[in-house]
């Protein structure tokens, strides 16, 4: 699978955020989108999956030739597309479990029997060093930043994408579980060879998931492009000089 | 005037004396109730079309209705069940009921109906009782008394649903009396069809640290008037009132419910959850009174709605009077439509619109429902919201799947009052 972003122009409420943006990830590597606040990292990740806030006025989305434009947003999912949230959304009185039983049924994921899946939740758990009574507990709701951010993580190992956005995956957590969400991260990538869109401010991250390619984001545009020599570079100068350009 | 004019008139004259119509706030909400049609008696057909539910839904509750309550007929299959005329309680209605002279709805529908239905869980027995009401074409007027003795513990699952091929009413009035240290639960959902209208009223009477738990889930009818007056009547005592509403098309409904702390260091709550959709309307009206004397009684109301549709509407007016000084009382209220980040978020995990707006539905009412002791009551439930979320068809019974009722399972041992002072 290859997800392609051509020439990308997007509006929120009338103001284009989005001013021509490329970019093509095809499945199995690892890019980095990095910048400044305000940059327009989060719509562009809201834009893929099809956030209704989000308009595209010019350019096309892809995946493996076919525009997705027109697609909704579970449709996109279905195809095999993730978005890890940066702040997932609190939801009362849906379960976990429930949630992530229903998703994984729609996504077409092989369950077993019930007891299976519960099984294969409760392993998943304790791999993220999560307790065990978030399986019971309502989506979201009072979950510490770093539980967000490892139910997300879990929800990608359920529901295997072939394609993975995660949005500021290291916001909120210690370095414990930067790591452990890292490892995570790495062994659904390797497993089932998902393509990677990382969206961070920082490179702490970038030590645990090594990136194929890095592109910085500056105003709603791909101001430059390398390896992860170029993480070093912003570790020494910061956006300044992109700021300033 | 006819019979059904009269019933009509009559009831909208003592609805409008009842103590909660005299609400300033209320009055200006207020749904009438239509003309009811006139009533052709056919027991035959009413029997017949009893058989014909009976059948169609054979094995949704086990081993089936202990009785099925019909207009003419009532078909009894346990002894716990029996059937009297109206005089025969008219003891225990005096006793529990008619020290309001206002109330003459009570005493119109006891007038009325044609029997009295009658459950008495002796003292300190363990009994479940399942009960069936189906109005057919002619109106469905019953007056049912519950008392649980000392020590008991009883739990009643009401299914009310229509056979009726036009307009049609269903009018019940529950009396419920329960001795000390008793436990009292009645879980009653309601499947009405479009042609039905539901006049429904409770009061109940509670012995000294027992608790009553009354659970509804108001699926079906085009209109429904409810009225409550639930007491925690004695020391000690608890009541928890915890109602659902779901509304597509135009229904209409109007829930007045109170609850009362009468008892020192008694408890009362009343949770209420509406999701409408189409141009369905709703009105909750829970009103929680503190009665003089009853110290150290703790008292809440809590209203919340989602709007699935931009024509449908929600008015929660939660009111409150307290007549005690050492008491905790609070009271809220919050409708909202459904929030579309909540409904990205879950689209994102691959989740089809339909499935999202299911999720949430039964998610933010499965609260309540999971209160319900009955599996296939809470089963019930769920597939009649599935049902109508896909179809926003009522008054008809889905399939059952056994698949959901797992994810809604019974809720235990959580205090009633958990998350309601926090900020006291």
């Amino acid at each position: 699978m290859e997800l392609k972003i051509e020439d990308l122009h997007v509006e929120i409420e009338g103001k284009e955020i989005i001013k021509g943006l490329s970019l093509t990830i095809p499945q199995g590597q690892t890019h980095v989108i990095m910048g400044p606040n305000g940059s327009g990292k989060s719509t562009l990740a809201k834009a893929i999956m099809g956030h209704p806030h989000t308009k595209i006025t010019a350019g096309d989305i892809k995946v493996d030739g076919k525009s997705i434009k027109e697609m909704t947003t579970d449709e996109r999912a279905r195809l095999g597309m993730f978005l890890q949230f940066q702040n997932p959304v609190e939801i009362e009185g849906v379960g976990f479990i429930n949630f992530l039983h229903l998703a994984s049924q729609s996504m077409g994921v092989k369950q077993g029997t019930t007891k299976d899946f519960m099984k294969d939740i409760k392993g998943k758990i304790q791999e993220l060093k999560l307790s065990e009574d978030f399986i019971g507990r309502p989506l979201n709701m009072g979950f510490s930043g770093g539980e967000k951010k490892k139910s997300e993580v879990l929800q990608m190992s359920v529901l295997r994408p072939k394609i993975a956005i995660l949005d500021e995956p290291d916001s909120g957590l210690d370095i414990d579980a930067i790591r452990q969400v890292s490892e995570s991260v790495n062994k659904i990538a390797q497993t089932e060879k998902t393509g990677l869109l990382i969206i961070t401010h920082y490179s702490r991250i970038l030590s645990y998931i090594k990136p194929d390619f890095v592109h910085v984001m500056v105003n709603g545009k791909i101001v430059d492009e390398g390896g992860k020599e170029l993480i070093e570079k912003l570790e020494k100068e910061g956006y300044d000089s992109y700021l300033k350009a | 005037m006819g019979f059904y004019e009269t019933f009509v008139t009559e009831a909208a004259e003592s609805y409008a004396k009842l103590p909660e119509e005299t609400n300033s706030l209320y009055k200006k909400h207020h749904v009438t109730v239509g003309q009811i049609p006139d009533m052709q008696e056919n027991e035959k057909a009413e029997i017949a079309a009893m058989n014909d539910f009976l059948n169609a839904n054979t094995g949704r509750f086990g081993t089936g209705f202990d009785a099925v309550i019909g207009s003419s007929t009532v078909l009894v299959n346990n002894k716990i069940v029996t059937v009297g005329q109206p005089k025969s309680s008219e003891n225990l209605l005096n006793r529990m009921m008619h020290s309001s002279k206002d109330d003459r709805y009570t005493a119109f529908i006891n007038a009325n109906s044609k029997r009295t239905i009658v459950i008495n869980v002796e003292k300190g027995v363990h009994q479940e009782v399942k009960l069936l009401f189906l109005n057919h074409d002619q109106p469905l007027l019953s007056h049912v008394f519950m008392n649980a003795g000392a020590d008991s513990k009883a739990k009643v699952v009401e299914v009310y649903a229509s056979s009726a091929t036009k307009s049609s009413t269903m009018a019940t009035i529950h009396e419920i009396s329960s001795g000390d240290n008793s436990t009292f639960e009645l879980d009653a959902i309601h499947n009405e069809n479009a042609g039905t209208t539901l006049l429904s009223f409770c009061k109940n009477n509670l012995g000294s640290h027992s608790n009553f738990r009354f659970n509804t889930f108001y699926n079906g009818s085009q209109l429904a008037r409810i009225r409550n007056v639930i007491n925690a009547t004695s020391p000690g005592s608890n009541v928890e009132v915890n109602e659902v509403v779901f509304g597509s098309k135009v229904q209409k409904f109007d829930i007045a419910t109170q609850i009362h702390n009468q008892g020192r260091e008694s408890n009362a709550s009343l949770e209420s959850k509406a999701v409408l959709m189409d141009t369905s309307s709703c009105l909750l009206k829970g009103f929680a009174k503190v009665l003089k004397g009853a110290s150290g009684a703790r008292s809440y109301v809590h209203e919340r709605g989602i709007l699935l549709d931009r024509g449908a509407r929600v008015d929660g007016l939660p009111d409150m009077s307290v007549e005690e000084s050492n008491v905790k009382a609070t009271h809220s209220s919050a409708t909202a439509p459904i929030d579309q980040e909540t409904v990205f978020y879950l689209m994102s995990k691959g989740i089809p619109e339909i499935g999202v707006k299911k999720l949430i539905v039964a998610g933010f009412l499965g609260e309540i429902i999971s209160k319900m002791h009955s599996e296939s009551a809470r089963s019930m439930a769920i597939e009649l919201i599935n049902h109508k979320l896909e179809t926003r068809e009522f008054g008809v019974l889905p399939e059952t799947n056994p698949e959901n009722a797992w994810m809604f399972g019974e809720e235990k041992g959580r205090d009633m009052f958990m998350g309601h002072y926090k900020y006291r």
